[in-house]
């Protein structure tokens, strides 16, 4: 029947993917995640230095003012806008950061997908396959921790 | 070789991010050019002395306020005896006034703020407020900013119709009746709005693109 057909090929897919197109998922899981995970860092940086972008921002507006390139209630407003896009700068991170969570991990699964599919693959030598599946459960394990738990962080110094 | 579909060729990856891209730096283009719009720029300005007797002899140039738009005035007068007072009125009294061509100096005028810039001195500190001011004796440039009414210094929008009114005296030889003023007259205008407009659909349309393109490389080589 077609429709069982369909069911099993989603699952069978794993288990018999070759060499190379395993490889590519492994280099399109870690470009998704390498790219999200700029987004990420670039929105951190964005978040971490709003304070001081905002003080640049406030001075460049009084200068302008003193130099009578505008008036007393346009340097108001301005500084306004400079509070509310400081805000945003603060808070986007939450927003991205989000967003580059799920894209990283959508990355992570790729790359778990492709060291499942060499683990699996009796083209490789018994040592290899194992190092593989160690690879795949270590980066599984990461992806549910980074699911579950937010507050997690490696710091090395 | 990894498929893709005709989102990702060349051609229309240019197009639609040469797109993206003009509208962020237009954004900013108009934003910077259109902020204030210039409606009367007159270097030398000329009225009489008997512009203080009658509102119709006096300097009046109409101007109309929507809602949170200012009004900016550059006034200064570096004229040998010009003696110069500028007002701001409601069109409702302008026209009565005119009308009954009263005293100019006797009309009190709206509320606005002036700035006298310079360093070192807090914004706050180097503003003022006045319903009038007078050239040269109160200075002789002066930065001014109008919306209907003012709370402290800060505006109060009134949309509607006003008349910046000038008036003035010669103190000069009594033949001399000519008195003499620079005035630039600013409204606020749609560049803060196009600003916003074109960045926000500058940063989609790239935003949506990668997003597309991506989907359509995973979903060619992987998601059938």
């Amino acid at each position: 029947m077609g429709t069982e057909d369909r069911k099993i090929k989603l699952y069978d897919l794993l288990p018999i993917m070759d060499k190379e197109k395993a490889t590519k998922f492994l280099i399109y899981g870690l470009l998704v995640a390498i790219m999200f995970g700029t987004i990420l860092m670039i929105s951190k940086s964005i978040a971490d230095n709003a304070y001081t972008w905002f003080l640049i921002e406030n001075q460049q507006n009084k200068m302008n003012y003193m130099q009578g390139i505008y008036g007393y209630n346009d340097y108001v407003e301005k500084l306004e806008r400079a509070n509310l896009l400081y805000y945003w700068m603060d808070f986007q991170v939450v927003i991205v950061g989000n967003i580059a969570r799920i894209g990283v991990n959508i990355g992570l699964f790729f790359i778990v997908i492709a060291f499942f599919s060499f683990a699996l693959n009796d083209q490789f030598d018994e040592k290899s396959r194992r190092i593989y599946l160690i690879l795949a459960s270590a980066i599984l394990f990461i992806i549910m921790v980074t699911t579950f738990f937010s507050q997690i962080a490696l710091q090395i110094s | 070789m990894v498929k893709s579909n005709k989102f990702l060729k060349k051609k229309t990856a240019y197009i639609i991010l040469g797109i993206g891209a003009i509208c962020l730096i237009l954004g900013p283009v108009f934003g910077i050019v259109l902020d204030k719009m210039t409606i009367y720029d007159s270097k030398t300005e000329s009225i009489q002395e008997n512009s203080a007797d009658g509102m119709i002899d006096a300097f009046a140039y109409p101007v109309t306020l929507n809602k949170d738009q200012k009004l900016i005035i550059i006034i200064s007068d570096f004229y040998p005896n010009s003696t110069v007072t500028i007002m701001i009125l409601a069109k409702s009294m302008y026209q009565r006034a005119y009308s009954m061509n009263s005293t100019t100096s006797g009309v009190t005028g709206l509320e606005f703020v002036y700035s006298e810039f310079g360093y070192g001195t807090t914004p706050a500190g180097s503003t003022d407020s006045a319903n009038s001011l007078t050239l040269p004796d109160d200075g002789i440039y002066f930065y001014i900013e109008f919306m209907g009414d003012r709370a402290g210094y800060s505006l109060i929008s009134w949309p509607g119709d006003y008349y910046i009114v000038v008036y003035g005296s010669n103190i000069g030889p009594a033949s001399d009746i000519n008195v003499l003023f620079d005035i630039q007259i600013k409204v606020d205008g749609p560049g803060e709005t196009l600003y916003n407009i074109f960045i926000l659909i500058g940063v989609l349309i790239i935003l949506i693109y990668l997003m597309v393109a991506l989907i359509s490389v995973l979903k060619a080589n992987y998601l059938r």
